[in-house]
This record gives structure tokens, sequence and C-alpha cells, in this order.
């Protein structure tokens, strides 16, 4: 399942990163209906990536502490990956240079 | 539990190559399209085809397509060479949503070179989870790649 893959669920869970909110203020800023911005909460609440409570009438919907982690390890692969193609590159730029050297 | 994210995160890795810092340094900036993988880590993906680091302190470090556009990545804050470089980073992103990075070249005993990256600065968006969902703007296929191995 793709919880970040709709480009409306992007826009609801970076809304959400900036503060929790609930469903009628995040329809406002969207062009679709709140049973959808509802539809696509399930689907990131299912996803682990936000969570929500029940403050009197209303449903608040927040980031998901844990969606943090998501992020770290986002970042700690987009780093291993570029590193590893640096190695890469740097052994054959060595290579490179024992083959002219030899 | 916390609800807002750690913004003293700090995001660690780091690679040993057998080339000494001078090379390895030259190999990191001036060569950066010749190994960086553009494809995954870039704003426009597919069509990214060049990084550019303009060597100087101020400089900006973008890509560019083969249609002409570009995307700026960040900016140089400290160039060391060939021992370190210090730069915002922001991606996809405005100056004002800037995380840092260093880079740094260390001589190894034995003539490689170990090179670390160091990314921090997360409190420059608030400290909260904005700054970190941030990162989701570039490399998506990464991240979907992740949920979907979650999901």
């Amino acid at each position: 399942m793709d919880a970040l893959g709709d480009p409306t669920r992007r826009a609801i869970f970076e809304r959400l990163a900036t503060g929790p909110a609930a469903v009628g203020r995040l329809a406002e800023g969207l062009p679709i209906s709140r049973p959808a911005v509802s539809q696509h909460l399930r689907i990131l609440k299912d996803a682990g990536l936000v969570r929500d409570r029940q403050v009197g009438t209303r449903r608040i919907y927040t980031v998901e502490p844990d969606g943090v982690l998501v992020v770290r390890e986002y970042w700690d692969r987009f780093w291993s990956e570029a590193l590893n193609a640096f190695r890469d590159a740097a052994d054959q730029h060595k290579e490179q240079r024992d083959d002219r050297g030899g | 539990m916390t609800e807002a994210v750690d913004s003293n995160m700090v995001v660690r890795t780091s690679v040993s190559v057998p080339l000494d810092p001078e090379a390895a340094f030259r190999l990191f900036t001036e060569e950066m399209a010749r190994w960086w993988p553009l494809r995954s880590h870039s704003v426009y993906e597919a069509e990214a085809t060049g990084v550019v680091v303009e060597p100087r302190i101020g400089g900006r470090i973008y890509e560019t397509t083969d249609d002409g556009r570009t995307a700026e990545w960040g900016r140089v804050g400290a160039w060391d060479p060939p021992s370190r470089i210090a730069m915002s980073w922001y991606p996809g992103q405005t100056a004002e949503l800037a995380t840092q990075l260093e880079i740094l070249f260390e001589a190894e005993p034995r003539g490689g070179t170990t090179v670390r990256v160091v990314h921090t600065g997360w409190e420059a968006r608030g400290g909260d989870a904005a700054a970190l969902a941030a990162g989701y703007r570039t490399g998506w296929e990464l991240v979907l790649g992740r949920l979907a191995e979650a999901a």
C-alpha cells in the first residue's frame, strides 16, 4: 500500500506535520470533500503515519511520532546510498590510476 | 512520549575510500555528477543529468537537466579543502527550510580517507515534524519503497 504515493495524502500529511488539525480544517485547504479527506486520513492512520484523538465533538489528527522514525530512516538510507555510490566511484578512480601507474 | 520531533537529531553516515583526502575531496565536489545517484536522489529524478558544486563560501549546489532547468540543493557555508565542507541543505525546498550538512574527509593511517556526512539543523524548521516531512519531497521512490515494505 502506497500511503504517501497520492499527492492529496502527501498534502494532508505535510499539513499535519505543521500542527494538529481536525478534518474540517484540513478539507478547507483542499479541493476535495470532507468524506474524501477522512478516507485519506484513514489510509495514513493505517500506515502508522498519523494518529487521531477525540476532543469533544471533533476528531483531531496529528503526525504519529513514530513517523519521525520513518523520516530518520529515510535520511539514513539517503546518505548511505549516496556514500556507497561515492565509494564505488572512488574504487573505480583508484583502479584507473593504478592501471596508468603500473 | 513526545509529540514534537527531537530537533537535536543527528544523522551520521560514513564510508571509507581508497583515495587520499585531496583526491577524495576533488572526486566528491568536482565530479559529483559522475557518482551521485541522481535518478533517486534529485528533484527532477530521471530527468536530472548534472550536479554542480560552486567551490567557494556562498557557492550554490544545484542539479541540472538537459533542457536547462536547475534545482538548488543548498549553499556552501564552509569550504576547507581537502578536509571539510559545510552547507545548508534544502533540495526541492526554499532556503528558509534548510537543514545543515557537514562533510568531513579524514585521512586514514594506511592511506585511505574516511568520508563522513553529518546532517543536523532540524530546529531551523521549527523543530517539529514539518522539518522532517520536508525530506519526503526528494527521493520519493525511496520513501515509497520503504512504506511499501512496511505495509
